[in-house]
């Protein structure tokens, strides 16, 4: 049958146009013309880096300025903060300005606004201000709302989440999260409550049920004593059970522990845990990707597991049923291409035979074998520059 | 140093590959076409367009589906603001890119009708740089495969217009290509074939007997007309190393 000359699919799949990027010369320059300038006072705008490397574009600039903030940013604190010390992570020169802050904040808490495409268009952009700027005008006409008051009261209320010990960054923050901008459910921004550690970048997070048994709750906290012993950040909810039994151990070992909570981040969901909440702020970091003051919703928790996979170099899972987070969590860290560790009495499910026999999947027996399987991994996402068969 | 078998085995837990060319699947680019057409639009009318010159093979690696993992990792290996991460997913895309060659070149070659592929090329972007297109790097410098036969052969020619579009002269040869029986040219993402064809016109009007295109991804927009029933379909097929394009079979390889 030949083709009919006349095609009833006119406008298919949209173009996506190339854009510029960098060459690595010029780069450097850029990088170094702009360290140049913050030492010497007057720090150039993207406007002026872009013009003085040829044709370029803002965002091209905008990219060389954030590595040259990371270049002279202070290294990562090392060291856990003493009991009792509240550490805050310190707030870097390359922190969103308060202005784009409360212009990103206005424009997420607007009607029907799709926070996965407020990423893209903050990636799109390559900056908060021009991000923000179209979509605060044109809703404010759409929705008959003068941006301006939105953006105030966002701003109050940064402020007053601030004196709380709660920072907002972005998807362009320097601090944003390495791991997490690899998968496709990056959010837009993040609430934190304690400390960023680059050691975070090697963490495990650690998964299960609410349900535990007496073996579950051992394997966690048997888990989360070898991971704190070698130095290894556990990554949980902070729900009753497993997650519970995992930050727990791993802090009473003198460990460091995130928390990556499926509420607005000034809230305490199960409420008996609100004192392990308020510790690990201190001890080490509280994660939400939900606006202060979110309930915990159906759909909640599964977007929390998204993050606490994307933020995890890779998942263990102790103990799950077939309808649990936990397994949920394992099958969309596969999906992120992160390597998931099943401990072995989970074989007895039929959910967790068939993932042990995926790419990517390992069965473990305790925190030694994870410990391996990790160092495996970090090997993996080092900065290798080279690449061989086998 | 990161093995090819390491960082690509992890996709198979994602990659979702395109379907068999079938009433409703384009015979050229293997995307979503209307259920009585054997090409979709953009292929059919590149082919009504241009006789000749056009690609003789398209090999898409797997589908990129918006707001996927492919998709999002071939657009951040580019442009994320995070040079690790940028770096990290240029080795991840390189290992795949390798993978899918390692087993699959030869494929393709038949395919073309050419024992093999004498020089290995990249669709340049259609904006100017200054410098390596991580595209470049990976093929000319990463991936084993095809790094010792890469060479840039494609410039930017006069021809402007949006990248969706086919032009004949968006793209120059940087030298005479008479002597080539076959160039293999990759890109990344195919999104309407714009860019990958007219790169394969300008190789062809250089001389190259014959082209044959690899793109990792075929870019796929679920929310488009008729793709959300492809795209169910695809998900029923497993992905695997073992298979390309050019050979799956729906029947033998239903999850």
């Amino acid at each position: 049958m030949s083709q009919p000359a006349a095609h009833p699919d006119p406008a298919a799949n949209a173009p996506k146009d190339d854009e510029v990027t960098e060459e690595d010369s010029v780069n450097d320059r850029a990088v170094a013309a702009y360290r140049l300038s913050v030492q010497a006072g007057s720090p150039l705008s993207e406007r002026k880096l872009a013009s003085m490397f040829g044709p370029t574009s803002r965002r091209w600039a905008r990219t060389r300025i954030i590595e040259a903030r990371r270049l002279a940013a202070p290294g990562p604190e090392c060291e856990m903060p003493a009991s009792g010390e509240h550490a805050f992570a310190p707030i870097h020169l390359f922190m969103m300005t308060r202005e784009e802050q409360a212009a990103l904040l206005a424009w997420l808490r607007r009607p029907k606004v799709v926070w996965s495409t407020v990423t893209e268009q903050l990636e799109e952009h390559g900056s908060v201000q021009e991000a923000t700027a179209g979509a605060l005008s044109a809703q404010g006409a759409l929705f008959d709302i003068e941006p301006a008051d939105d953006v105030q009261r966002a701003a109050a209320d940064l402020e007053r989440w601030e004196h709380a010990g709660i920072r907002m960054i972005s998807v362009l923050d320097q601090e944003y999260p390495s791991n997490l901008r690899m998968i496709h459910q990056r959010p837009p921004v993040l609430f934190l409550h304690g400390t960023i550690d680059q050691r975070d970048a090697g963490s495990v997070a650690v998964v299960g049920t609410r349900q535990a048994t007496p073996q579950g709750l051992d394997q966690a906290r048997n888990l989360a004593t070898g991971l704190a012993a070698r130095g290894v950040p556990v990554i949980s909810g902070l729900a009753a059970g497993i997650d519970t039994a995992a930050h727990t151990t791993a802090l009473a070992a003198g460990g460091r522990t995130v928390a990556v909570i499926g509420t607005g981040i000034d809230r305490a969901y199960p409420a008996q845990n609100a004192a392990l909440q308020q510790e690990i702020t201190v001890k080490g970091l509280v994660i939400s990707q939900f606006l202060p003051g979110a309930p915990p919703t159906k759909t909640s928790f599964p977007m929390r597991n998204a993050v606490m996979s994307g933020y995890a170099l890779a998942t263990v899972v102790i103990e799950a049923a077939y309808q649990s987070g936990a397994r949920m969590q394992a099958r969309l860290a596969l999906q992120h291409g992160r390597h998931v560790f099943l401990m072995r009495s989970l074989l007895q499910h039929d959910w967790a035979r068939g993932y042990a026999e995926r790419p990517g999947v390992t069965v473990v027996d305790n925190a030694g074998h994870v410990f391996d399987g990790l160092q495996r991994l970090a090997a993996q996402s080092a900065e290798s520059t080279e690449l061989v068969w086998a | 140093m990161a093995t090819v078998a390491e960082l690509s085995e992890p996709y198979r837990n994602h990659l979702i590959p395109v379907l068999p060319p079938d009433w409703g699947v384009c015979g050229v680019c293997r995307t979503a076409a209307h259920p009585d057409f054997r090409l979709c639009f953009q292929c059919n009318t590149a082919r009504n367009e241009f006789r000749r010159g056009l690609a003789d093979v398209v090999a898409p690696i797997a589908l990129a589906v918006k707001r996927e993992q492919l998709a999002h990792e071939l657009w951040h290996y580019k442009y994320d603001v995070d040079a690790s991460v940028r770096a990290q997913l240029t080795m991840r895309l390189g290992a795949v890119l390798w993978r899918f060659l390692g087993q699959h070149e030869k494929h393709i070659a038949e395919a073309a009708g050419v024992p093999e592929f004498g020089t290995v090329t990249t669709v340049p972007g259609t904006r100017k740089r200054d410098g390596e297109h991580p595209l470049e790097r990976i093929v000319g410098t990463l991936v084993g495969q095809t790094k010792e036969r890469y060479e840039p052969l494609l410039a930017l020619g006069q021809g402007g217009g949006p990248s969706h579009t086919l032009t004949a002269d968006r793209y120059r040869a940087t030298r005479a290509l008479r002597d080539e029986p076959a160039v293999l040219l990759i890109d990344d993402t195919w999104t309407s074939g714009g860019n990958a064809q007219s790169a394969a016109l300008a190789l062809h009007s250089a001389g190259a007997a014959k082209v044959a295109i690899v793109v990792v991804g075929r870019h796929f927009d679920r929310s488009f007309r008729s793709c959300e029933t492809y795209y169910q379909q695809a998900k029923t097929v497993k992905f695997t190393w073992d298979s390309c394009c050019l050979e799956l079979s729906t029947e033998d390889k239903t999850r």
